[in-house]
């Protein structure tokens, strides 16, 4: 039987980022998945970094979220591509153009850098956009990890810092005994922990009930589509109006078309599988935006299933009714602030004076 | 783009076993539609020649059977789609192929998938060299296509796929500088002398053997080639003899190399079937019960995608496959259904010894997997090498589909077909673990890469789907 | 030594395709992969880390090694067959 100080379920950015500044803070730390650190939505996402796609109310966060990304040497790992990106949002018709400049505007009410731009403008700073677009918003904010290797960066820094890692470890039980977890495998091994940490991603409602806590969490099947290597044919990160679409081109030469065309794909059995015809959708309206695309090779399709709560805002805070229980999850494009959420709750965690209040999971209990 | 034709039985790829279900399908009634990447049927053992080929009288025996293929399959009115390279296979089940110019959707209530096999080659220093290439790309090429590779060629390998290849290139007036076999002399009269219960197997064998000995080909048993360097005139190899550790260097022009078959698995990975290793049977392997169902319903594996048995025994797991499809439609009663596959299933364990036989000459010696140097790339299409997965699974990851998002193994076009096996025979050796214990790649649409201009054709920006828009 | 085999089939129609803006000679309905090959075009793309040339490998549609450009699309030239004056290039297109 082992013990931990602090037993984190889930080791996506969310876990993997907590855990790791409660281990640079002293704390003895274990994270627990089911299958490999990052190996979930972290590992298989699109990776923008955007403020274009970011809730409104989530741009602060995503901005100290973004800063994080953009030094990863001084507190992930060197071993990961990150890429400052100027970011183009673009509107082909009027409805789009009217849509554009009113979510701009809020989103520069809360802290986003974002202006509108001319067509002309726009083609300056990427020629190789569509020259039928109506107007763009343009934000320096912007950029990519390459998720794939979230992985490896995060399975390296948590192992330097000392975090243990029981990958393969499905979780079956949480046995709450005298301030004390007690969490039980489905291979009959137990670890106890003074304190618990669920970040289980898509999984947060199922092992949010092994508390006896029960809330929805949506799964979003989300569809990605990346091209074989090409020459240069974008400089930017792209999106559309509607956030629906993120497109860039990595430094290898591959073209990533994200955004949010569900294929199918259930928690239960971590199943998933790729709906042609809304695959056919996106890749058309990444052609239509960048049409040199077209020219290209699709290499490769993959799903990754996205948690959404009923007011899609994030969960980040203590567990009521518990001693030293937290969640941390269903973060809206949460990539861009994921590290810094994590970071968050770690401070949370250890006593410092942060106002989680906009994520407690009161609101749906 | 989206032509919704409905069938009974889709039948992918159209060699000797798609092409026998296929019929056996047909003859019951059932509408059937067999789809291939080539532009006829024949599969690669019976591959066709290119449509402008004239036959002139000499008749070749590959060519007549393929011809007959083509014949069976008008008369029992099957459609076809050759040309057509499928790119996804979802349930229920869409099948999604594109041709020259457009991509196409189909739905069928089972599908049979007789995709074969695609060729094993163990990775060695050079490797990459142009001018290198598969001992069954050799095959299609003097077989198919009617053409001897080069002046003077290298083969190496092993398995009986050398001797095949050495028989022809010799009749055709080509030169061989050398056969380089991993296997001893020792094993090849073993597994010939098993072959004796195979009557034309075994003929065949030794019509190879007197040709290749009368020609007076050098033959280096035990050995593999260690090395290939671009040269003025060609390529000089490096042979080694792994039991003595001498060496020899030749210069010859194309070097054609294999280790046996693969069982092309994409489909079935893409349907998450069940599977399972087995060496023998050529590595990862669909789980099929005796009649060849596949895990998932309605999913039957015809000839040597679910194990390698060679292609005599191909038909005949046509046969079985689709007895077993008929069968659970309800479309042959339980009795015809015993009966029948009674028969087949005696003639396809007289096949199993044969198979092997083969399997035997083509196993892997384990110096072949050590003697891979660091720096050799194991995946080509991401230029990965030895030294970066070591270094990957050193930094702890732990299976297949961890190393391909550590390093890019197996992310580009050919998605992983052509470095998986030597790949994990590489990381099962030095981490001393069971290949199994590995697993094996996720299978991912596309299976091939789709251009994407022939998916999307011509469209206007109103008529894409709209979705909702994200909150903001 | 021409490399053609022609024992059992006779050929079409001679016809010209060009290869890098260089004329090569071939029959019509040839596949276009062992045109090249056998006229010692073996470099048809380079490696995407090491730059390394690549050619010709499998011959069944499985490896994806031997694509080429033709009128400014990727193919897999194993699966092209020989058109009169077919323009096709080789070697770094990705330049």
């Amino acid at each position: 039987m082992t013990q931990t100080d602090v037993a984190i379920i889930g080791g996506g950015i969310n876990g993997g980022s907590t855990g790791l500044e409660l281990a640079k803070n002293g704390l003895d730390v274990t994270i627990i998945d089911k299958n490999f650190i990052c190996r979930g939505a972290s590992g298989v996402n699109a990776g923008t970094l955007t403020m274009h796609m970011t809730r409104a109310q989530l741009i602060p966060y995503a901005k100290k979220g973004w800063e994080l990304w953009m030094n990863t040497s001084k507190w992930l790992s060197n071993d990961i591509d990150v890429e400052k990106k100027n970011g183009l949002c673009l509107a082909f018709t009027e409805d789009e153009e009217k849509l554009l400049i009113e979510r701009s505007k809020i989103r520069k009410e809360y802290g986003a850098d974002i202006t509108i731009i001319s067509r002309k403008e726009a083609k300056r700073i990427d020629s190789n956009i569509n020259s039928k677009i109506k107007c763009a918003a343009f934000c320096e904010m912007d950029g990519y990890v390459s998720a794939n290797q979230t992985g490896h960066a995060y399975s390296k820094a948590l192992k330097e810092n000392k975090v243990k890692m029981l990958e393969n470890y499905d979780v079956s039980e949480i046995d709450y005994r005298k301030n004390k977890y007690v969490i039980i495998f489905k291979n009959g091994e137990k670890l106890f922990a003074s304190s618990l940490i669920l970040a289980t991603g898509v999984h947060l409602e199922k092992t949010l009930k092994l508390l006896q806590i029960n809330i929805n969490i949506k799964c979003l099947p989300q569809q990605l589509i990346v091209s074989e290597r090409m020459p240069k044919i974008m400089d930017t990160v792209i999106t559309v109006a509607n956030g629906k679409l993120s497109l860039k081109q990595f430094k290898n030469g591959t073209v990533l078309i994200g955004g949010g065309w569900p294929g199918k794909g259930n928690i239960e059995d971590n199943y998933t599988e790729t709906k042609p015809e809304n695959l056919i959708g996106n890749m058309m309206l990444a052609c239509h935006a960048v049409p040199k695309l077209k020219s290209s090779r699709v290499a490769r399709v993959w799903l990754g299933l996205e948690a959404e709560t009923d007011d899609a805002m994030p969960i980040i805070g203590k567990l009521p009714k518990f001693k030293n229980a937290y969640v941390i999850g269903s973060i809206h494009s949460g990539y861009t602030s994921g590290p810094y959420m994590g970071k968050l709750l770690a401070e949370k965690f250890l006593g410092k004076d942060v106002d989680l209040s906009l994520f407690d999971i009161k609101r749906f209990l | 783009m989206i032509n919704n034709r409905k069938y009974d039985v889709i039948v992918i790829g159209a060699g000797p076993s798609g092409v026998s279900s296929a019929i056996n399908c047909a003859k019951k009634g059932l509408k059937v539609l067999i789809v291939d990447l080539n532009s006829n049927s024949g599969g690669q053992i019976y591959r066709a020649p290119p449509k402008t080929y004239k036959s002139i009288s000499k008749k070749l025996e590959e060519s007549e059977i393929q011809k007959k293929f083509s014949n069976e399959i008008k008369k029992f009115k099957i459609e076809t789609a050759f040309n057509h390279t499928v790119w996804q296979v979802s349930p229920g089940f869409k099948v999604n192929a594109f041709n020259e110019t457009s991509t196409i959707q189909w739905q069928t209530k089972s599908l049979i998938i007789a995709t074969g096999t695609y060729e094993k080659i163990i990775p060695f220093e050079g490797w990459t060299t142009p001018g290198v290439i598969g001992l069954a790309a050799c095959t299609v090429m003097l077989k198919a296509h009617h053409f001897i590779p080069s002046k003077k060629i290298v083969l190496a390998g092993n398995g009986p796929l050398l001797m095949l290849v050495a028989y022809y290139i010799i009749q055709f007036g080509g030169k061989i500088d050398a056969i380089v076999d991993t296997s001893s002399k020792i094993d090849w009269i073993r597994s010939t002398l098993s072959l004796i219960t195979n009557p034309k197997n075994f003929k065949d064998g030794i019509k190879w053997i007197f040709k290749i000995f009368f020609n007076r080909v050098p033959i280096y048993s035990t050995s593999s080639i260690e090395k290939a360097v671009e040269v003025d005139r060609g390529i000089k190899v490096t042979i080694k003899n792994f039991m003595t550790g001498k060496t020899k260097n030749i210069v010859s022009e194309t070097v054609a190399i294999g280790h046996g078959l693969i069982p092309s698995t994409d489909i079935t990975r893409l349907l998450r079937a069940e599977h399972i290793y087995n060496e023998q049977k050529g590595g990862w392997i669909a789980k099929v019960d005796r009649f060849l169902r596949s895990s998932v319903k309605g999913v039957y594996l015809a000839g040597d995608g679910a194990g390698i048995s060679g292609a005599l025994a191909a038909s005949d797991k046509g046969l079985l496959a689709s007895s077993a499809l008929l069968y659970d439609e309800k479309i042959i009663s339980e009795k015809e259904f015993n009966q029948y596959t009674h028969k087949i299933l005696k003639k396809l364990d007289k096949f199993e010894v044969f198979a092997i036989a083969i399997s035997k000459l083509n196993s892997i010696p384990k110096n072949l997997i050590e003697n891979i140097d660091n720096d050799t790339v194991l995946c080509r299409c991401e230029d990965v090498t030895k030294k970066e997965i070591l270094k990957a699974v050193d930094q702890g990851a732990k299976d297949i589909n961890q190393i391909k998002s550590w390093t890019r193994l197996g992310m580009g076009p050919c998605q992983g077909r052509t470095c998986q096996y030597a790949t994990s025979k590489v990381v099962a050796e030095y981490l001393n673990y069971e290949i199994k214990d590995l697993g094996y790649l996720t299978g991912r649409s596309p299976i091939r890469p789709v251009p994407l201009d022939r998916v999307l054709g011509d469209f206007d920006y109103e008529k894409i789907t709209k979705v909702e828009a994200a909150p903001l | 030594m021409d490399l053609r085999v022609s024992n059992y089939f006779n050929r079409s129609n001679k016809v010209n395709i060009n290869v890098n803006n260089k004329k090569i000679e071939a029959y019509e309905g040839e596949c276009l992969a062992v045109v090249l090959f056998v006229n010692n075009i073996k470099k048809l793309r380079l490696s995407p880390k090491k730059k390394q040339s690549r050619g010709m490998f499998c011959l069944m549609g499985s490896c994806q090694e031997c694509v080429v450009v033709i009128n400014d699309k990727k193919v897999i030239s194993c699966n092209v067959f020989i058109k009169d004056g077919m323009k096709i290039k080789v070697g770094d297109f990705d330049k």
